[in-house]
């Protein structure tokens, strides 16, 4: 699954639960792409300068504040 | 029968209430604890004979609320049903006399200046747009200056070690010089950094940021405070958080506070005392109703009466007294369990060195060194799409056997590599860890539960979160910047999971642009600092104390602790708790003789 694949038609799940390992990017709270990684997602025509762009998914490292 | 009128009663028996009992004691009060837990440590050595015990306090959580019985309930939003939280996970709320200020770490912060205006200072710099929609930060109804001596009077009661970035208003290099202005210099000055605190300090220094000794209540020396309770050094065993302090080097209510009170031969203390009721007639308070240690309901009551539990209990017990408006997320009307905040991590970087080893098992819980580069407003942050930051540190807290175990991504969680990789990295992994800002908007709020009660028939109180946009942001933009330290910690290292590891494996590294789940979860432990519910502010609409942490509906009610933040900050709330405690036993003897709000 990446952005270039789904149909500009069909309308994006807005549930993050099916973006888990992705990044997507959010326009003013709406969830308007995702990609698997955020170089891809940039690319994507549809991400512009401004959306929010983060990953989804447990942090590869670091949750504790001090103990690892 | 009610229990004889006390003139102060104080429910729950931590920091808060330790801190106003030594304080209104001393002034010659009476006062009555209720604390639901039982009596334990009330001198150094009391630990002895259990010490170190993982298993008994930090994996079956000896020290906290049993959620057997009594819980909260979760749901993301409004549209769910909540659910009971049935096991201790992400929070750890303490029990027994001392409460959370017992098993804590010992992290002593200050917030800065800007997080006590925060909405103020952010439509300033960057005006009203940049708050996203649905967030309800606001303005605490203090500011810093008027807080720091009440910060000032806890660090020194609990002697604090640190450096002062700070003094006065003259930037000291070597202490933290994103704080704000300080009276004094801490009352203990910092250990030495430990020798990944030196690689952190080093590192961060060639990268143009400001590193410092995080402040610690781990005493590095001997320390006598104001009310002349000695304490002596730290062992540094590495057993601080989750476990009690068996040399009494960690400052902790049981051995400051509390035994100041008891001393006065004004303060009783009454344990096993579950409160879940005060009695008022609209406008003054009159008792505390409490189930004693047999399941009866007792009376306590009091001229004054403070809520000083946790988070929860306190924000619980208004809610199901009905004392005070309660918060209506759809209407955005009433306070009584507006902006609950949390904490945010998930921005971490971890590096495993192949041929170097650090005496992990040896620290303190505050053992850190920092950077405040990345942490409120402290850099400009236009153009990023968030706002707030948090502190970014590397600490020496220990390694117990049992849950200090990491590996590199990509290692088996169990077997022969497993066991290999832990003998491999057990004494050479280092983390940079992230400590975001958690902040409030209008769906993030508590109330009391319709369908789940404790064991006493009590509703549950409903805790209704998730994580925003916004955080999710700052936690990818923090993610990139403690991998960037960490690089320079460990040049050379090669990203971690890319290849199977070998007795001549490279130095390993993980970390990256950081995430959060997809939805906040409870199963895994993030940290204690649950803030709001009970706010602070200048406008009784939005808050339900003034700033001596006074009831606008109830001027003999005094509600203190995390509760009172209307936002979290991007550091530990301790030492703003024991400030606004300060504040707030100030405000109790002024009240006595003026009566009245003090607002």
């Amino acid at each position: 699954m990446n952005a270039a694949n789904h149909r500009p038609t069909e309308p994006l799940s807005q549930e993050l639960d099916d973006y888990d390992g992705r990044w997507v990017a959010v326009r003013d709270g709406v969830l308007v792409s995702h990609a698997a990684d955020e170089e891809t997602l940039r690319r994507d025509p549809v991400c512009r300068d401004g959306d929010l762009c983060y990953p989804i998914g447990d942090p590869v490292t670091g949750f504790y504040m001090i103990n690892v | 029968m009610a229990n004889k009128k006390a003139d102060v009663v104080i429910v729950g028996v931590g920091w808060v209430g330790g801190i106003i009992a030594a304080e209104l004691t001393k002034a010659g009060l009476e006062v009555v604890g209720l604390e639901r837990g039982h009596t334990q440590h009330r001198g150094v050595g009391y630990w002895d004979d259990q010490k170190h015990d993982e298993l008994r306090y930090a994996v079956r959580y000896e020290l906290f609320q049993n959620t057997a019985n009594e819980t909260w309930t979760l749901r993301h939003s409004v549209q769910e049903n909540a659910l009971p939280i049935r096991q201790l996970g992400s929070f750890l709320p303490g029990t027994g006399l001392g409460g959370a200020g017992v098993h804590w770490n010992g992290q002593t912060w200050r917030f800065h200046p800007n997080d006590f205006t925060k909405r103020t200072s952010t439509i300033e710099r960057y005006g009203a747009s940049a708050i996203p929609a649905g967030m309800s930060i606001q303005d605490w109804g203090i500011t810093y200056d008027e807080l720091e001596p009440y910060y000032d009077k806890f660090e020194y009661m609990a002697g604090i070690a640190g450096k002062a970035g700070n003094l006065k208003g003259k930037q000291i290099p070597g202490g933290n010089v994103f704080e704000g202005p300080r009276s004094r210099e801490f009352p203990v000055p910092p250990p030495p950094d430990t020798e990944v605190e030196a690689m952190f300090r080093k590192a961060t220094n060639n990268l143009g940021y400001h590193p410092f000794y995080a402040p610690t209540a781990n005493l590095p020396k001997t320390y006598k405070n104001p009310d002349g309770v000695e304490r002596g050094p730290c062992t540094y065993c590495g057993f601080c958080e989750r476990f009690g302090c068996e040399v009494g080097a960690k400052a902790d209510p049981t051995t400051t506070v509390i035994p100041v009170a008891m001393k006065t031969g004004k303060f009783k203390i009454i344990d096993y005392a579950n409160a879940f009721a005060i009695k008022h007639d609209g406008k003054n308070a009159k008792s505390v109703l409490y189930y004693d240690s047999t399941g009866r309901v007792q009376e306590q009551p009091a001229d004054v009466i403070v809520l000083g539990a946790f988070v929860f209990n306190n924000v619980r017990l208004l809610l199901a007294s009905k004392l005070g408006k309660q918060y209506d997320p759809v209407a955005n009307t009433g306070a009584v369990g507006r902006n609950y905040a949390y904490q945010t991590g998930g921005g971490g970087a971890t590096g495993w060195f192949s041929s170097r080893e650090f005496n992990r098992y040896m620290g303190s819980g505050a053992n850190a060194v920092a950077i405040d580069d990345f942490n409120a407003d402290n850099f400009d942050h236009t153009g990023l799409g968030f706002i707030g930051g948090g502190s970014i540190s590397v600490g020496q807290s220990g390694a117990r056997p049992i849950q200090s175990l990491s590996v590199p991504p990509g290692v088996p969680s169990f077997g022969r590599d497993w066991k290999a990789a832990i003998r491999k990295f057990y004494k050479s992994v280092v983390s940079v860890g992230f400590q975001g800002e958690s902040p409030s908007y209008q769906s993030h709020f508590l109330d009391l539960d319709p369908n789940y009660r404790d064991k006493f028939g009590q509703p549950l109180l409903r805790i209704t979160f998730d994580w925003e946009p916004n955080e999710r942001a700052m936690v990818a933009f923090a993610g990139v910047k403690t991998l960037q330290i960490m690089r320079e910690m460990i040049p050379g290292a090669v990203q971690a999971g890319t290849g199977p590891l070998s007795p001549t494996a490279p130095d390993l590294i993980s970390g990256g642009a950081g995430s959060l789940p997809a939805h906040y979860d409870t199963v895994a432990y993030q940290s204690t600092h649950n803030t709001g519910g009970a706010i602070m502010g200048a406008d009784p609409a939005t808050s339900v104390v003034n700033n001596f942490l006074q009831m606008w509906e109830a001027p003999n009610v005094f509600v203190v602790g995390a509760c009172n933040f209307p936002q979290n900050a991007g550091f530990n709330p301790t030492g703003t708790v024991g400030a606004l405690s300060y504040r707030a036993a100030e405000g109790i003897l002024k009240y006595r003789k003026t009566g009245g709000s003090l607002a």
